[in-house]
């Protein structure tokens, strides 16, 4: 009953599986393909590819597995579900540290390459305000920040930008993925900044539309 | 600009209207605790302390500018512009934060360690320590500050001369007074006085000048016991 067809086609939907199972970092369309093919010794579309994820998500979603395929840094990355997360935690024999997570510092300085890639070191300085030597380093040595050559500018610094990993790390699929930066007025919006911003609107900008929302709203 | 955006909520200081003569004195404050710890960050204190004072000179100088026509820019704008920039980064870093919370319940198959997993590896797990800097000196001050001085008097030996002490005696007995209680005389001076005192009164009344006389308790009386004392310079003086 079955066509050789169909039969490829599950070949695909497993080699794809075991890839995704096998891969410490996330996998792109692009590279399933060219190693399917090379397994397969046959052409392998990327649109093959998708297929073959979309219908592995499915298979896995109807067993209820424990796993999922997630979107992840311009990949596919097989990982548990959120919701073992607890009872994953619970049972390992080490415990993870309560929190893996990056200090406050490097998470900042992290965030300033992030939004600002390609960016000096010098900026980063005048962002935060302090020396970002070791922060630099620091990430740099979990691979979550890479250098990626060097400015134009005067003394050509070396410029960094986020790696691969840190798109993983953060569950991004990409850097468009990346939550927006508040704009100023927003931050200027906060409460605990609402008293100023008229008054602070008022610096940057000409005072006609410095204070349109203020007076105008009845709770304020 | 962490500890400057601190310092600006602390004490819900307004964003356009920057105490800066304030400000620097707290900057100035945590400098001095951390020159303790860091030189490197006491670097970084010092020149946003400078930044700080530097606008507030321009903040009482005159603008030279201020009639050419262009708005006078108030010096504290740039301040209040890298402020601004800096709390969006910090909000990302946040948000990142969360991002990095999810992406930790899903654990997936890694080679390469993760960014934690390797820094647990180096040895410099900091379990549930997640500290930046300024709260360690903040703790730091706050444990320098608790701490109770080491008691440390300043001794100011206090010099005083026979010939002083005679000096104020015969004044006394001079002015008016016939009989002086030498501890009414020497009530709350200070041990030296009392001790230059007692050989002056003692030197005299060997010469003859003076007369001692006995009073109730420890006490005694002095008198002249010439019409004319001499002038004490005249003794040889012997500090104490």
């Amino acid at each position: 009953m079955e066509l050789p067809i169909a039969e490829s086609l599950t070949a695909l939907d497993r080699l794809v599986e075991a890839m995704l199972f096998e891969a410490p970092s996330a996998l792109s369309t692009a590279v399933l393909a060219r190693r399917a093919a090379q397994g397969l010794g046959r052409d392998v579309r990327p649109s093959d590819v998708e297929a073959a994820v979309e219908r592995l998500r499915a298979r896995l979603e109807g067993q209820g597995s424990a796993l999922d395929v997630f979107d992840w840094a311009g990949g596919y990355r097989l990982a548990t579900r959120a919701d073992l997360a607890a009872t994953l935690d619970a049972s390992r024999e080490t415990p993870v540290p309560a929190s893996r997570k990056l200090s406050p510092s490097l998470l900042e300085t992290l965030a300033v390459v992030a939004y600002r890639q390609p960016v000096t070191k010098p900026e980063v300085d005048f962002v935060r305000g302090v020396d970002s030597d070791y922060a630099l380093r620091r990430l740099a040595e979990l691979e979550l920040v890479e250098e990626t050559g060097r400015a134009d500018s005067v003394g050509r610094p070396t410029l960094y930008a986020t790696t691969a990993g840190f798109l993983d790390a953060f569950g991004l699929a990409s850097l468009d993925a990346l939550p927006p930066l508040r704009e100023i007025e927003s931050v200027l919006n906060d409460p605990a900044f609402n008293r100023e911003r008229a008054r602070l609107l008022a610096l940057h900008e000409p005072p006609s539309d410095a204070r349109p929302s203020e007076p105008s709203d009845p709770d304020a | 600009m962490d500890l400057l955006l601190f310092f600006v909520q602390r004490d819900e200081l307004d964003i356009y209207d920057i105490p800066i003569a304030k400000l620097t004195d707290d900057f100035l404050e945590y400098t001095r605790h951390l020159t303790v710890v860091d030189l490197d960050a006491a670097g970084e204190f010092i020149y946003f302390a400078a930044l700080l004072i530097s606008i507030k000179v321009r903040t009482l100088l005159p603008r030279p500018d201020a009639d050419d026509g262009e708005e006078p820019v108030d010096p504290r704008t740039e301040l209040v512009e890298r402020l601004l920039e800096y709390m969006r980064f910090k909000e990302a870093a946040a948000l990142l934060r969360e991002r990095e919370m999810a992406r930790a319940m899903h654990a997936a198959r890694s080679v390469i360690a993760l960014p934690v997993a390797a820094e647990t590896a180096a040895g410099t797990d900091s379990t549930a320590l997640h500290l930046s800097r300024l709260d360690l000196i903040r703790a730091l001050r706050r444990v320098l500050t608790r701490l109770p001085e080491p008691v440390a008097h300043t001794v100011n030996r206090v010099r005083v001369s026979v010939a002083e002490a005679l000096a104020a005696l015969r004044s006394r007995l001079l002015g008016g007074e016939p009989r002086v209680s030498f501890q009414r005389f020497t009530a709350h001076a200070p041990r030296p006085f009392v001790v230059a005192s007692l050989l002056g009164v003692l030197e005299w009344a060997r010469r003859g000048y003076i007369r001692l006389a006995p009073a109730i308790g420890d006490d005694f009386l002095v008198e002249a016991a010439a019409s004319a004392l001499p002038d004490p310079s005249e003794v040889e003086p012997a500090a104490v």
